[in-house]
């Protein structure tokens, strides 16, 4: 097994300092600066593919992980950062466990799309939990597989579960589930009730084959807890009014925040924003993320939209430039924001000294110390 | 405006495609023209759910109930329109681009266009740029081009270029649209013009089709 660069005593930093900023007792932000050294294309040949999905399923899980273990150990971890990998099943996995068909695609860029495995009424549509279902047995059979290896070292993530309506879309399609809203509202209450049930079955089983081994719970985005943590979402929200929002979304997101001890929301476009006051009002939800959405400006200019989350009480996850990331700090302070940075070229960041210079400065011009 | 006209606007409006059906053959049955029909109340409807859209008063479920009621209005209309001679405004051929299998944003543009008087070919998702060639041999004056991706974008402009090799780009208005699509990106690649949603892509096309 390759070495990872992060010891028992980094773990301990992080802990720390990530439990305060969850209690809201850092005076600063958690910085997520992972930097990864160039490798030899030579080294993933095949390429390697971000999703474990794209892998046969008769391929040994040992084999798949040692495919990814030059890129665990050529990554340094500066700041708050910490040893992580999100076990990427595609968007909303849940689907495929829950009996939709899974496809693999690899041009122009990998992805996974769910779709429905059979035309089915929504009134005859009931989803259950299937143990011997040879996706869920795949992702627990990797998630096994990866905490084995590693044990408190690498974050394993819960892989990305999806929203209750993103997963429903996967049996329905999507244009019938937006039609389904208005035509048989009952209907969409009924399995998005079960949807939320069996989400946090899959989320719990998960949990005891990850929390004994790690020292914690993380998701498909780099936030960490000792606790159970998950960054929740529902990409279908964007098409929504707040109306619907209400009725369909928050029920499940506020069953999920009480089963959770820090739970984030992704709110993945400004189609979403919408949608901000009822999410601040989820008492126990205790984050969101903000992504501004392809084609939109970054994070650091959406300012007042930032501040609108932290005014209401919440944490506040983005994925900045390390310029971003200083506009924020001097704009509105560092505390309670997580920043996770992204450098902006492959060369940036390869000197240690240039990331603690980096972390320093932050620090110099965070407004809120 | 004749009540029953009112009556088959508001059902549109309200997503009801029995009451759109029911009210479009009562007019038809009170003597009213497929060609009022369509211009007095189908297309304006149709207008005022973009503008709602727009105004954020309706979001995508509403819209699309609403073109659904048009369309099932529609297709008790359009056997009037043939045998009056009444053409449609133009011919649009639409279709997410190669890569890209989303399909929502285009949907939601075809029923609009649809909803604002032209004849639509729909391409569906993952188009090859050689099916929007064969479409504009076919008579289409309009393609609207839909992609949801950064990393599907390009297949935009590639499909511009191949309408350009088979010199037909004089033969037909380029638009394009998606969550990440800007006007920018629109001068850029050489199409004739972007909207940012459903509704403004029919006034797009109107516009452009009338220069």
């Amino acid at each position: 097994m390759m070495k990872i660069n992060f010891t028992k005593e980094d773990w301990d930093r992080v802990e720390l300092d990530t439990m305060a900023w969850w209690a809201g007792e850092l005076n600063r932000p958690l910085v997520y600066l992972a930097v990864t050294d160039p490798i030899s294309p030579e080294k993933f040949s095949p390429p390697l593919h971000s999703y474990w999905s794209n892998y046969p399923l008769n391929m040994p899980a040992g084999d798949i992980i040692d495919r990814f273990e030059p890129l665990f150990a050529a990554t340094h971890f500066y700041g708050d950062a910490f040893p992580w990998h999100w076990l990427n099943f595609g968007p909303g996995i849940a689907a495929g466990f829950l009996g939709a068909n899974v496809h693999s695609v690899y041009e122009p860029s990998e992805t996974v799309w769910f779709s429905p495995s059979s035309e089915v009424h929504l009134e005859d549509l009931y989803l259950t939990y299937d143990a011997t279902n040879i996706w869920w047995l795949r992702v627990k059979e990797l998630t096994s597989a990866l905490t084995e290896r590693y044990g408190g070292n690498l974050a394993v993530s819960h892989t990305d579960l999806g929203g209750n309506l993103d997963i429903l879309a996967s049996f329905r399609g999507t244009q019938e589930l937006l039609f389904d809203l208005l035509d048989r509202p009952e209907e969409v209450d009924r399995l998005t009730r079960a949807i939320t049930q069996l989400w946090l079955r899959y989320y719990d089983e998960l949990d005891t084959i990850i929390r004994p081994a790690c020292r914690g719970t993380s998701c498909w985005t780099p936030v960490w807890s000792n606790g159970k943590t998950y960054m929740m979402q529902s990409d279908f929200a964007y098409m929504i009014s707040p109306a619907m929002f209400e009725r369909f979304v928050l029920p499940d997101l506020t069953a999920c925040c009480n089963h959770l001890d820090h739970s984030f929301y992704h709110l993945d476009g400004k189609g979403q924003i919408r949608h901000l006051d009822l999410l601040l009002s989820i008492g126990r939800l205790r984050g969101i993320q903000w992504i501004p959405g392809d084609g939109q400006p970054p994070p650091q200019e959406w300012l007042p939209l930032l501040k609108r989350i932290r005014a209401g009480g919440k944490l506040c996850q983005v994925f900045v430039s390390p310029e971003g990331a200083r506009t924020i700090v001097k704009n509105l302070g560092g505390r309670g924001f997580l920043f996770v940075i992204q450098p902006v070229s492959a060369s940036d960041f390869l000197n240690p000294e240039e990331a603690q210079a980096f972390l320093k400065t932050l620090a110099e011009e965070d407004s809120s110390l | 405006m004749n009540e029953i006209l009112k009556n088959i606007y508001q059902a549109i409006l309200e997503g009801d495609m029995d009451a759109a059906q029911t009210e479009v053959r009562a007019a038809v049955d009170a003597g009213i023209t497929g060609g009022e029909i369509l211009n007095t109340a189908l297309i304006p409807a149709m207008g005022q759910v973009g503008c709602l859209f727009e105004k954020e008063e309706y979001f995508v479920p509403e819209m699309l109930t609403a073109a659904r009621a048009m369309k099932a209005g529609l297709e008790i209309v359009k056997p009037l329109l043939v045998n009056s001679g009444l053409e449609p405004v133009g011919k649009v051929a639409i279709g997410t681009v190669k890569g890209d299998l989303h399909d929502i944003g285009k949907n939601l543009v075809a029923m609009m266009l649809e909803g604002a008087g032209f004849e639509i070919i729909d391409l569906g998702t993952d188009v090859a740029p050689e099916k929007f060639v064969e479409a504009i041999k076919s008579g289409a004056n309009i393609i609207g081009l839909s992609a949801l991706l950064t990393t599907t974008m390009p297949s935009m402009e590639t499909t511009i270029r191949a309408i350009e090799a088979a010199c037909l780009r004089g033969n037909a208005k380029i638009i394009i649209g998606g969550a990440p699509v800007t006007a920018e990106y629109a001068r850029q690649i050489g199409a004739d013009g972007f909207a940012p949603d459903a509704s403004q892509a029919a006034n797009l096309a109107t516009s452009l089709l009338s220069q």
